[in-house]
C-alpha cells in the first residue's frame, strides 16, 4: 500500500479573463505542479498574496477543478473530468478535513452541533454524532473551559480560537487522513495562533494525520515537516 | 435516512425568519382558504336562497286528473337525485306587495305584478293597506282560476312591531279567509326582535299537494310555515281533482340544469319540463361571473404568495451562500442540499398552509356569526352555519405546500450553481 496520501502530477489551473477591449486572455495561476504528500506529513505551503496556495488547496481539496493534470487522494486518482460531484463531495467528506481562514462556523448551530455536521452528512446518527463530537470537544477545550459550558455555545458567544479550535474538531471528526488548513491562525494574535498551531501540530501525531497547511507566518514554517514555496505558478521546496 | 437535512434545515432560516415565513404562508392560505369557503358557501347559500321554497324542476303537463300523472311521478322518482315528486298545480307568473317603510311606520305599498295580472297599486298611506289588498284581490278575483297567480307578501323589516302586527291582523286574518285569492306562496319576513329571540316569520302557501294542511306549523324557533292544501285549492279554482303539473324536488338544487335533460327523456316530447334555474338565468350568470372573479383573485393571491415566499427565500439564501458552501466543503451532497431545501419548504408550507386553513377557517365562521347584524336590513336571511368545501379548502392546503417546496428549491439551484471557493472566502 502506497504511503503518498496525496500526489499532484502536472496540476495546472487557468482562467480566461477579458480586457475592457474585449479582448480574451488566459492567466495562468498553477502551472505544471508536481507535488506529494507523504502519510502523516505535516506540509505548509508559503508564497506571496494571489499566487495561488488556495487555488491549490481547494483543488486538493476537490472544491475546485485544475484545468490540466492529474490529482490523486489516498489512491483514487481525479483528473480535470472525471468524478460526478455527489462522489467528490463522499471523497471530501470521509477522507479530507478543512480548517478554515475565517473558520466559517455556521452561526446558527452550537459549538458540539458545528462538530456534529460532518458525521450527520456522512450518515451518522445524532446520538453517535453528538457523542464524537463532545469527545473531541473534551479532547480540544480544557475541562474548565468545558465545565464553562463552551459546548453548547454558538460560535458567537466563542472567542476567536476557541472557534478555530472548534473548526479544527470538525474537521477532525470523520476520522480524516488528511486535514487542509487555509491559514488557519491568519486572524489570531500571536498567542492564540501559537496554540492553535500546536494543538495542531498535536493533533496531527496523535491521530497520525497528513497536513498542509498554507500560511504567511514564517515562525510556523519552521515547526513543520516540511515547507514548498508557491511562486509563478510553481512549487519549489523552502 | 440521512439527518442531516433535517438538522441544519431546522436551523438554517432562524427561528425569526422562519416564523416570519410561515405567517406569510398563512396569511396566504387563510386568505385562498377564506375566499373558497366563502364563495362556495354564499354560492350555495344564493342557490338555496333562490331555489326557495319552489320546485326545482317542473314538468308541466296538461291539465289532468291525479291518476293520469302517476306514471309519469313513478318513473321521475327513479331518477337518481331526485328527492320528491308530487302531483300539482301550478300557476305561473308572479305576483308580489312589498310593504316597505320609514321611520318604523308603513308608508306606501306596492303592489306589483307580472304582465298577466298588469296591476299596480302605490299608496303613501298606511290607512290605504287594506284597501290595496282589496284591489288586488278583487282585481284577481275577476280572472279566471287558471290565471290566478302566486302572491308574495314581503314585509320590509324595518317595519318592526308594526309590521308584525300587519301579518297577524291584516295578513293573516284577510288572506288566510280568501284562499282562492291566495294564490300559492305567502313569504312575510319579519326581523328579530332587539333581544335575538325569534322575530322571523315566515308564511307559505303553496299548492303541492306533498305539504300538510291548512295550520300554522313550526319548523324552527323562529320560522312558521302554513300551507294551501291541494285540495282546497283545486276547490278554489275549481279544478278538483286535477292537476297541471309535476313539482320535482331535487336533492342538490344546483343540478336543476341537468335533471330537466334526464327528466325531458322520460316523459313525451310536448310535455315542458322547466328547471327553477332558468328564470333565474340572468343572475345565476351574474354567479358564475362573480365566482370566477373569485377564483380569478384566488389564483393570484396564492401567485403574490408564492413569489413572496421565493422572494423571501432568495435573501435567505443570499445571506446563507457562505453557509451552504461551508456544508459543501464538509461534503454535503447536491441531492442533501436539495432535500434539505425542499424539506424547509416542506416544514414552512405545511406549518403555513394547516394554519392559513385554520384561519381562514376560523374567518369564515367569524364572518357567519356576523351574519345576523351584517344582514339585518335584508328580507330573507341565510343560515348562519357555514358549509366547509373541504375538498377544495384541503387542495389549496396542498397546493400552498406544494408552492413552498418548489419555491424553497429555486434558491436551492441558485445556490447549488455559485462558486464555493468564492464564498468560502467572503467575508
Amino acid at each position: 500500500m502506497s504511503d503518498t496520501i496525496v500526489r499532484c502530477t502536472g496540476i495546472g489551473k487557468r482562467f480566461t479573463t477579458v480586457s475592457e477591449s474585449g479582448k480574451e486572455s488566459n492567466l495562468t495561476i498553477l502551472d505544471g505542479i508536481d507535488f506529494s504528500l507523504k502519510k502523516g506529513d505535516f506540509t505548509a505551503i508559503v508564497g506571496s498574496s494571489g499566487c495561488g496556495k488556495s487555488t491549490l488547496l481547494n483543488i486538493i481539496g476537490m472544491l475546485d477543478r485544475q484545468s490540466e493534470g492529474v490529482l490523486e487522494i489516498d489512491g483514487t486518482t481525479i483528473g480535470p473530468e472525471s468524478r460526478n460531484a455527489e462522489e467528490l463531495c463522499r471523497m471530501r467528506n470521509q477522507k479530507i478535513g478543512f480548517v478554515f481562514q475565517s473558520h466559517n462556523l455556521l452561526p446558527e448551530m452550537t459549538a458540539v452541533q458545528n462538530i456534529m455536521i460532518p458525521l450527520l452528512i456522512r450518515g451518522d446518527g445524532k446520538k453517535s454524532a453528538q457523542a464524537r463530537a463532545e469527545e473531541l470537544m473534551a479532547e480540544l477545550f480544557t475541562k474548565e473551559e468545558m465545565d464553562s459550558g463552551v459546548c453548547k455555545r454558538p460560535p458567537a458567544k466563542l472567542s476567536g480560537g476557541q472557534c478555530q479550535r472548534v473548526s479544527v474538531a470538525r474537521a477532525l471528526s470523520c476520522r480524516p487522513a488528511l486535514i487542509l488548513a487555509d491559514e488557519p491562525t491568519g486572524n489570531l494574535d500571536e498567542k492564540s495562533s501559537a496554540r492553535v498551531f500546536d494543538m495542531l501540530r498535536e493533533v496531527q501525531l496523535r491521530h497520525s494525520l497528513s497536513i498542509i497547511m498554507v500560511t504567511h507566518d514564517q515562525s510556523l514554517v519552521r515547526k513543520v515537516d516540511r515547507a514548498v514555496h508557491l511562486a509563478g505558478g510553481r512549487l519549489t521546496e523552502v | 435516512m440521512n439527518l442531516f437535512p433535517r438538522f441544519y434545515g431546522a436551523r438554517l432560516l432562524g427561528l425569526r425568519r422562519f416564523i416570519l415565513i410561515v405567517l406569510s404562508v398563512t396569511a396566504g392560505t387563510a386568505s385562498i382558504a377564506f375566499a373558497i369557503i366563502a364563495a362556495y358557501d354564499f354560492h350555495k347559500a344564493i342557490l338555496t336562497t333562490a331555489a326557495g321554497s319552489r320546485a326545482h324542476v317542473v314538468v308541466y303537463l296538461p291539465t289532468v286528473r291525479v291518476e293520469d300523472a302517476v306514471e309519469a311521478r313513478a318513473r321521475i322518482l327513479k331518477v337518481a337525485g331526485v328527492a320528491q315528486c308530487e302531483p300539482a298545480l301550478r300557476l305561473e307568473g308572479n305576483f308580489q306587495i312589498e310593504v316597505p317603510s320609514r321611520d318604523g311606520g308603513l308608508e306606501f305599498a306596492d303592489v306589483m305584478s307580472s304582465e298577466v295580472v298588469g296591476y299596480e297599486f302605490t299608496s303613501s298611506k298606511r290607512k290605504d293597506l287594506p284597501v290595496a289588498f282589496d284591489q288586488v284581490y278583487s282585481k284577481l278575483n275577476r280572472k279566471s282560476s287558471a290565471e290566478m297567480q302566486p302572491l308574495d307578501i314581503m314585509c320590509n323589516p324595518q317595519a318592526g312591531d308594526e309590521g308584525r302586527t300587519i301579518i297577524s291582523d291584516t295578513l293573516a286574518s284577510r288572506i288566510f279567509r280568501r284562499p282562492r285569492a291566495s294564490g300559492n306562496n305567502f313569504d312575510v319576513v319579519l326581523p328579530r326582535t332587539a333581544d335575538g329571540t325569534g322575530g322571523q316569520a315566515t308564511f307559505h302557501a303553496r299548492t303541492a299537494g306533498a305539504y300538510l294542511g291548512n295550520a300554522l306549523r313550526a319548523s324552527s324557533e323562529r320560522r312558521y310555515a302554513t300551507y294551501v292544501r291541494l285540495d282546497e285549492l283545486q276547490k278554489a279554482l275549481g279544478l278538483e281533482g286535477k292537476v297541471n303539473c309535476l313539482d320535482v324536488r331535487l336533492i342538490d338544487p344546483g343540478d336543476a340544469r341537468a335533471m330537466v335533460t334526464r327528466i325531458a327523456g322520460l316523459v313525451p316530447e310536448a310535455v315542458k319540463v322547466v328547471s327553477w334555474m332558468e328564470p333565474e338565468a340572468d343572475s345565476l350568470g351574474f354567479l358564475s361571473l362573480l365566482n370566477f372573479g373569485v377564483l380569478f383573485a384566488v389564483a393570484i393571491v396564492g401567485c403574490t404568495a408564492a413569489f413572496s415566499l421565493c422572494a423571501i427565500l432568495f435573501m435567505v439564501v443570499a445571506d446563507k451562500l457562505k453557509e451552504i458552501a461551508v456544508v459543501s466543503a464538509l461534503g454535503a451532497t447536491p441531492r442533501l442540499i436539495q432535500t434539505m431545501f425542499v424539506l424547509i419548504g416542506a416544514r414552512i408550507g405545511l406549518l403555513g398552509a394547516a394554519l392559513g386553513v385554520g384561519g381562514g377557517i376560523a374567518l369564515s365562521w367569524a364572518l357567519s356569526s356576523r351574519q345576523a347584524e351584517l344582514m339585518s336590513n335584508f328580507y330573507n336571511r341565510m343560515d348562519d352555519s357555514i358549509e366547509i368545501p373541504w375538498l377544495y379548502v384541503s387542495g389549496a392546503g396542498f397546493g400552498m405546500t406544494l408552492l413552498c417546496c418548489l419555491a424553497a428549491l429555486l434558491p436551492c439551484f441558485w445556490s447549488l450553481r455559485s462558486d464555493p471557493t468564492r464564498m468560502l472566502t467572503k467575508e
